[in-house]
């Protein structure tokens, strides 16, 4: 009777346990996918689309190897339809909270640069 | 507005408005230097990069830095000071700063004295506090009084009790712009000792120095003068629609701001401040 309930316990941890590793995994493969969405909407020039994904990506960074790079390189090349100084602002911000020290070249180049990096919309 | 806005301004982050910038100064380490230093040398951000040099430049900077103390514009010899205040290089960083505590007696230039002063704590608590103090001490013969008022601060600031006893001397200086600096100074450095200045204070013919008075008598945190608080706030009311009077009856606007503070400050409020602080925990 003993050995049959241990039986049974060892049984349900075993269920539970997978149960919860293939959550995290759906979960870990659910937020890849959201970085890689928030990225291609960083490339769009519609300011709104890619603004909203500049801070949203800020919540994700554990994949700061990813993000870093397509941060830096929309600041480097690329222009929106509107309030660019606010894009790069955004950008900024989220490099900071990524504690993204290599990005620090490609932002004095951009203050170098001329390109407008004041608020013109969001205040 | 309120004296506790006032000093709130003195403060202000002027990474605060552009967060490149601010991301450049809280990334960036001693191997950007160079970098940072082309962008000054280009005319470019010069405040916000030469105190990102005075935090993580090497020593050698300060005199990059220092190059910039005459410049036309208070800005950048306000970011000349602070830079300064950052950099570990006190041979070069103290003589400077003092240079720009002593000079200027025009508006703009109550901010780089101010900002030369908190750089000049910064060091002294860092470390060589005899030599800042010394320094800070042969200021309080000087003739500008509005010097004499950040050095004493300074060193009050520094616990040298020639600070305090010089700011309470302050608090009855004929120039209303010393009494007032000096009264908020005294809530930057709060001590029992300055209560009866304070208190003299609220019956000032200005009412900045009144408000200021207010607001520095909260900070010393002490429940006991809240009563003089209530009468102060009520004879001040009455004072200031007296001013009001004047004005209707053709006195300038712009005397009555200046040397009676009308307008200056928000007087109920800061009262209900200084009261609250009053019955706060020290």
């Amino acid at each position: 009777m003993g050995r049959h309930h241990t039986m049974h316990r060892l049984l349900l941890a075993l269920v539970t346990g997978v149960v919860l590793l293939g959550g995290s995994a759906a979960r870990g493969q659910d937020e890849t996918t959201t970085v890689k969405k928030l990225v291609r909407d960083l490339e769009n020039r519609d300011w709104d689309v890619a603004h909203g994904a500049a801070e949203k990506l800020s919540e994700y960074p554990r994949f700061k190897a990813q993000i870093v790079p397509a941060l830096v390189d929309a600041l480097k090349i690329r222009e929106w339809n509107r309030c660019s100084g606010d894009m790069r602002d955004a950008i900024a911000r989220t490099l900071q909270a990524l504690k993204a020290r290599e990005a620090v070249p490609a932002l004095l180049e951009l203050a170098a640069s001329g390109k407008t990096i004041d608020h013109e919309c969001v205040e | 507005m309120t004296p506790g806005e006032v000093l709130g301004e003195r403060t202000h982050d002027v990474f605060c408005e552009r967060a490149v910038l601010a991301a450049i100064n809280e990334l960036a380490d001693f191997s950007h230097s160079k970098a940072m230093a082309d962008l000054v040398t280009a005319g470019k951000w010069r405040q916000e990069m030469l105190m990102a040099l005075g935090k993580v430049a090497p020593p050698r900077y300060a005199h990059f830095i220092g190059r910039y103390k005459d410049d036309a514009d208070p800005n950048v010899r306000s970011g000349v000071a602070a830079g300064l205040g950052l950099i570990d290089n006190d041979a070069v960083s103290i003589p400077v700063l003092v240079q720009l505590l002593t000079r200027g007696t025009k508006p703009d230039d109550l901010a780089v004295k101010w900002q030369a002063g908190e750089s000049l704590i910064t060091i002294g608590k860092r470390k060589n506090g005899d030599t800042v103090r010394r320094r800070l001490g042969d200021l309080l013969q000087d003739p500008d009084r509005i010097t004499v008022t950040i050095a004493s601060r300074a060193l009050a600031m520094l616990g040298d009790a020639r600070g305090l006893a010089k700011l309470r001397d302050l608090t009855g200086d004929p120039d209303v712009r010393v009494r007032q600096d000096a009264v908020l100074s005294l809530a930057d450095a709060p001590d029992t000792g300055s209560k009866e200045a304070l208190l003299r204070r609220l019956g000032d013919d200005s009412l900045s120095v009144r408000a200021s008075a207010m607001h520095a008598l909260g900070a010393l945190r002490d429940p006991s003068v809240v009563p003089a608080l209530r009468q102060a706030l009520q004879a001040s009311i009455e004072y200031e629609r007296e001013l009001e009077r004047r004005k209707d009856r053709g006195e300038s606007l712009e005397v009555l701001r200046e040397k009676y503070g009308l307008g200056a400050f928000e007087l109920r409020q800061t009262a209900d401040q200084a009261i609250a602080a009053a019955q706060s925990k020290p």
